[in-house]
């Protein structure tokens, strides 16, 4: 691994930073991921990036390592500016990044992926004894016990995350982001990462380390980035940052959100799930919901919500434990039996599986409704339309019933997804991200409309949500999960952001869930 | 579970990671045995050495074509074309050398050229034009079966016509076994030698195995499909002049319908559908296989009729033994799919 | 909901196409227009259009069938062998009506519940069925078939053959079934998008069968067809026809992706490709040069518009990039 003169450089007040960010924003639609963020990072100094869901981090990731191009703002790279045209060029750069979910070819061995595309040659044939020589030095210089012959399929997903990283090795490196890396991992996958960081660190090269966990960050990271709604707030180095400055940084308070206090009365359970489990997704979870009352599910990106939903709604396979409908017992087997109990949900991924946007509004919000819109099989296009016309007023829908959904901005789509299901007179709601990537007008119709929901037409409604400010404006009661466990049940009196955070954050119970 | 027995179980487990994927060429392996010893059973004449021989000389053509194919197949592609590129290229080829005898010792070339230029319009209507594989190769099929006729008219080749040395090799026994059959071990080999060891080799699996994470690293899919499908149809020309040689009188039917055998033994050889895995060798062990199924059938004496059926249900237990496998080849990697919707 | 100009434009297309493929045919020879003719020729197409419209809700939902010409072989042997045992029609077509029907559900539980590809189930059970067949027929087939069953090859109402007056009534059928029932709005939204279909409670796997059954069952009417229209049956029927099949459904507009499409098209698509074989067959065009042209119709009409839209996209590329926001409204029903 050779090292170029540029990258080991003596910190001073006139050195090159490693990488420069200034004024870098990206929006899409009326969403801003990033406004205007700037700092810089020197040469061989391992930076913690900080930040709650829709922070902005991945966003920022992206743009660094190439992945998408920013609306406005530029990158300098060691004093140069670069602009990254896809990951490939920021690789060639010296940038690179290693995510949970490892882009690597399953069949081809663990030196094969290691080089993929810049093969070792002799003579125009693979030399694949040099092949595996290097990789095996590369593994053996990071740590990793492994055999570079054998196949990735076969691979954990640490294993996978080595492969990554030593990939990431085998060009020159420069500056290498760690996008939650330890999230999956026990605790002696993670000090095998945490061991690659601080080599990585003397050999000059720049790491950027995101993470939630306040233990990690706080062992590894020489300086700390907070990031909040798309800004940069602060960075300083760690000593001058303890957990409470941190995480109140993190949190910070959000603009026109504001709770309504909830004044009629919760009628009986809706639904009740007793220590359902799935065995590594999640485990023991138990809660009620009932008539009337929003509940929040707040926690982080990968602890096991929506999982949890999804089984619930009948998507998931190998659920243990109880869950009940109104008082009687059910066992959730697929999403057209729960949805006649009256529990629908609505997905997070809304473009894949919420709405079918290549089919027109009318198409999608009668679907789930279409046994009920005609007889003996039948269906007739005017009780559609009709439906669909409806729903659409009632929901203040922009757009013509006959319009495809793909034509409709992103609040308007996910009407047209809550539509679909509010058409079938459901009892029971189940909503994963109902308001990601929607403008802050759209946001609050929607909340609004949650509420209406609820207190006047009796819904039961469970809502999963990564936006704090969200789960505190709207939740009479608000569940964190973490890992894969229940562990808070608050009443709204007593939740606050720091105090869902630090639960989304608990670790007490270091299980791994491989 | 220490994580060192652990490790252990998995590097010698044939159900689950990369261990699957291993079995799944030995299973092969072991149910031709199977099938040798079944056939044997039933009729000893099944095991004599002049009937294996006959086995693999039925293979070998086969073999070839198949290898071929896995190209295609290991893109997560198809080619069912291969059958009219075999025909299009023996009845040209032949015809030309038989009005030009000063071309005769050139029709390998010339098979190479017409088969990888057929090859090459499958390529570039499936990556180009972005046709879905099974209908651009659905109409190459019948376009390419179709200008033989155009062609030639109805007009017979005969035997007379063929170059001599080809005739020749058609007949010839080399080391006690025929030539076709060392012909179609040096395809296989150097085909399988080259995916291997050869950087284009590498990424066509690449591809196959992850298109995505291909995309993410720069590889032109446009280049690796074409290229795959260029290959076939060169090995699939080779195949076709070897066919034609054997069969000595060529019309413009020649090899029509061998789409379902070459894909048998594509399949049952353990090269995925899906893409990406698989090998060669494989392939050519499943055209042993089917040779072994046709000629066992034969000796037994079941009526030809039984045998569609069979190759059929074989098509069918081989894909189904293929998507385990990959299920539990790909379990760790995949874990973050646990909820995907069935469907 | 209204039917605009812009929803028939595929149909209009095809029209347009058959009017001048029929001016071609009427060029190569006088007798091609004289109606007696044209529907006796007409009568030769019948099985061919009863396999699209089987096929149409399979492809619809984002699938594919190649082995409905091996599920018409084991349709025509299976009624030639009842019919010769003195077994009576109302008895005999729905018995191997439902023999078919199941033979398609076997392809479709494959894929549906199985997960397997489809191109390669059916590929394989091309094989299997046809072997099928045989096994049913024998080597000689099956002749001397009863009158009863024979009637339809041969019927008239004045002078329209009865098959002919039987594919325009499917073609109808069709349509109202997959514009106006469940059966049909589940087919679309599940070639659409069979996840999001999932989740919103559609019974994927159910209307997948279903549609592979119907698809199994309409190829063993042809069958029934065939036998009427050739008073024999054999266990190579109807083999190698599969190409044809698939073309006239390409043709009509039909993504193989899935998802779109629309049935009156497919009839359209078979008039036009039966019209240019007869001409084909009156310039005295040999069999397999006919396999070329439809071959050849088969990529152009994927190809063409595909071409069109790369050329579309990168002459948008060449502009310098904007950022505009513009809502479209599109008709429904669009094609690929």
């Amino acid at each position: 691994m050779a090292m170029t003169p540029e990258k080991r450089q003596k910190p001073g007040p006139q050195a090159i930073q490693r990488l420069r960010v200034t004024a870098v924003a990206k929006s899409y639609e009326a969403v801003h991921a990033l406004r205007g963020v700037t700092f810089e990072v020197a040469a061989g100094e391992i930076r913690a990036l900080v930040g709650e869901n829709g922070a902005g981090k991945s966003t920022l990731v992206g743009i660094v390592t190439g992945l998408t191009e920013p609306t406005s703002g530029t990158l300098e790279l060691d004093g140069k500016q670069v602009r990254f045209k896809n990951p490939l060029g920021a690789r060639a750069a010296g940038v690179a990044a290693v995510y949970q979910d490892p882009h690597l070819f399953p069949h081809l061995s663990v030196a094969e992926n290691i080089f993929a595309g810049q093969y070792p040659t002799r003579g125009g044939l693979l030399d694949a004894k040099t092949m595996r020589t290097k990789a095996s030095d590369l593994l053996e210089h990071l740590g990793f016990s492994l055999n570079p012959d054998s196949p990735v399929a076969g691979l954990t997903v640490a294993e996978s995350q080595y492969v990554e990283i030593a990939r990431a090795l085998s060009s020159d490196l420069r500056l290498l982001i760690f996008d939650e890396p330890t999230s999956a991992l026990t605790p002696r996958e993670a000090e095998k990462l945490y061991a690659v960081a601080k080599r990585l660190k003397s050999e000059g090269t720049t790491v950027i380390w995101i993470s939630h966990r306040m233990e990690e960050v706080r062992m590894l990271a020489d300086s700390i980035t907070v990031l909040r709604d798309g800004n940069h707030v602060q960075t300083s180095p760690a000593t001058e940052l303890d957990d409470e400055t941190m995480i109140k940084l993190m949190v910070g308070r959000s603009v026109g959100l504001e709770a309504v206090i909830r004044q009629e009365k919760l009628g009986p359970v809706r639904l009740s799930v007793k220590g359902i489990s799935i065995p590594d997704v999640f485990d023991d979870i138990s809660f009620d919901v009932r008539e009337g009352e929003i509940v929040g599910v707040a926690g982080l990106v990968g602890s096991g919500r929506s999982e949890i939903a999804r089984a619930i709604f009948g998507l998931g396979s190998g659920m243990t434990g109880a869950v009940e409908v109104n008082g009687s017992p059910i066992v959730p087997k697929n999403p057209g039996q729960m949805r006649k109990k009256g529990v629908v949900y609505l997905p997070e991924d809304r473009d894949s599986e919420g709405v079918i946007s290549t089919m027109s509004i009318t198409a999608n919000i009668a679907l789930p409704s279409t046994e009920k819109l005609g007889r003996f099989g039948f269906v007739s296009r005017t009780k559609e339309r009709e439906l669909a016309e409806s729903q659409r007023n009632a929901l203040n829908i922009k757009g013509k019933v006959r319009d495809l959904v793909s034509s409709l901005s992103g609040g308007n789509r996910q009407k047209v997804a809550l539509a679909r299901w509010l058409a079938t007179n459901p009892r029971m709601l189940l909503l994963d991200e109902p308001t990601r990537g929607i403008d802050v007008g759209t946001k609050s119709q929607v909340h609004d409309l949650m509420r209406e929901l609820a207190r006047r037409g009796r819904l039961a409604i469970l809502m999963i949500s990564s936006d704090l400010p969200e789960v505190l404006a709207v939740s009479d009661r608000v569940l964190v999960i973490s890992r894969g466990r229940l562990t808070a049940d608050i009443d709204i009196a007593d939740a606050t952001q720091e105090t869902i955070l630090a639960a989304a954050t608990a670790t007490q119970k270091r299980q791994s869930i491989p | 579970m220490s994580a060192g027995i652990k490790t252990l179980t998995r590097r010698f487990s044939f159900t689950k990671g990369a261990g699957a994927l291993r079995g799944r060429f030995i299973g092969v392996l072991v149910f031709l045995a199977m099938l040798i010893v079944v056939f044997s059973i039933l009729n000893p004449r099944f095991l004599s050495f002049d009937n294996g021989r006959s086995i693999l000389f039925t293979a070998a053509i086969l073999a070839i074509a198949a290898t071929g194919q896995s190209l295609v197949v290991l893109t997560g592609n198809l080619d069912l074309s291969v059958g009219s590129i075999m025909g299009l290229v023996a009845y040209v080829v032949f015809d030309i050398s038989g009005k030009v005898p000063e071309l005769q010792p050139f029709v390998l070339v010339i098979a190479i050229l017409i088969g990888g230029f057929l090859g090459f319009l499958n390529g570039f209507f499936v990556s180009v034009l972005q046709i879905p594989s099974i209908v651009a190769t659905l109409g190459t099929l019948s376009i390419y079966r179709g200008f033989v006729s155009f062609y030639g008219n109805a007009r017979e080749i005969t035997s007379g016509t063929l170059p001599p040395w080809m005739r020749e090799l058609a007949m010839a026994i080399w080391l006690g076994l025929p030539a076709y059959v060392w012909v179609a071990f040096t395809v296989v080999i150097i085909t399988g030698l080259t995916l291997r060891y050869h950087p284009w080799g590498r990424k066509l699996y690449a591809y196959g195995s992850n298109p995505e994470a291909a995309h993410f690293y720069g590889f032109s899919s446009t280049q690796i499909v074409t290229g795959a499908y260029t290959g076939a149809g060169i090995i699939a020309a080779t195949g076709g002049l070897l066919l034609g040689a054997q069969v000595g009188n060529i019309n413009s039917l020649l090899a029509s319908g061998i789409e379902l055998q070459v894909l048998a033994a594509v399949v049952i050889g353990g090269v995925s559908i899906w893409g990406g895995s698989g090998s060669v060798y494989g392939a050519a062990i499943g055209a042993v296989v089917l040779a072994t199924i046709n000629n066992g059938l034969v000796m037994v004496q079941v009526q030809e009729f039984y045998r569609l059926l069979i190759q059929g249900a074989a098509i069918i237990l081989a894909v189904a033994v293929d998507a385990l496998v990959q299920k539990r080849a790909l379990g760790a990697t995949t874990r973050r799919r646990i909820m995907e919707v069935e469907s | 909901m209204k039917l605009t100009l812009r929803s028939w434009r595929w149909e209009l297309i095809l029209v347009v196409l058959i009017i001048f493929a029929a001016i071609w045919s009427s060029t190569l020879s006088p007798y091609f227009l004289d109606p007696v003719n044209l529907l006796n020729s007409s009568q030769f197409f019948v099985i061919f259009s009863l396999m699209a419209f089987g096929l149409f809700p399979i492809v619809v939902q984002g699938e594919i069938d190649i082995s409905l010409a091996s599920t018409l072989a084991v349709g025509s042997v299976m009624i030639g062998k009842l019919a010769v045992s003195g077994i009576p029609m109302v008895v005999g077509l729905p018995l191997t009506l439902l023999v078919c029907a199941a033979l398609g559900a076997i392809n479709g539980i494959l894929v549906a519940v199985a997960g397997l590809p489809s191109l390669v189930v059916t590929l394989g059970t091309l094989g299997a069925y046809r072997g099928i067949a045989f096994i049913i027929a024998g080597d000689i087939g099956v002749t001397g078939i009863p009158e009863e069953y024979l009637t339809l090859g041969s019927a008239r109402v004045g002078i329209v053959p009865v098959s002919v007056i039987l594919v325009v009534v499917v073609a109808g059928l069709l349509t109202v079934l997959m514009a106006f029932t469940r059966f049909g709005r589940y087919s679309y939204s599940i070639g659409s998008n069979h996840r999001a279909s999932r989740m919103a409670g559609v019974p994927v796997a159910a209307t997948r069968i279903g549609a592979y059954a119907l698809g199994g069952a309409s190829a063993g009417f042809a069958g029934l067809i065939w036998v009427a229209q050739y008073q024999s049956a054999r266990g190579d029927n109807a083999d190698g026809t599969i190409l044809f099949v698939v073309t006239a459904v390409v043709l009509a507009g039909v993504s193989i992706k899935g998802g779109t499409g629309h049935a009156p098209a497919v009839l359209l698509a078979i008039v036009l490709l039966g019209t240019l074989q007869t001409g084909m067959k009156l310039a005295n065009v040999p069999g397999t040069s006919q396999t070329l042209v439809i071959g050849s119709l088969l990529i152009i009409s994927i190809g063409v518009p595909r071409l069109v839209e790369i050329a579309r996209d990168k002459i948008a590329a060449l502009k310098p990039a904007q950022e505009t926001t513009t809502i479209k409204h599109v008709e429904v029903e669009t094609r690929v």
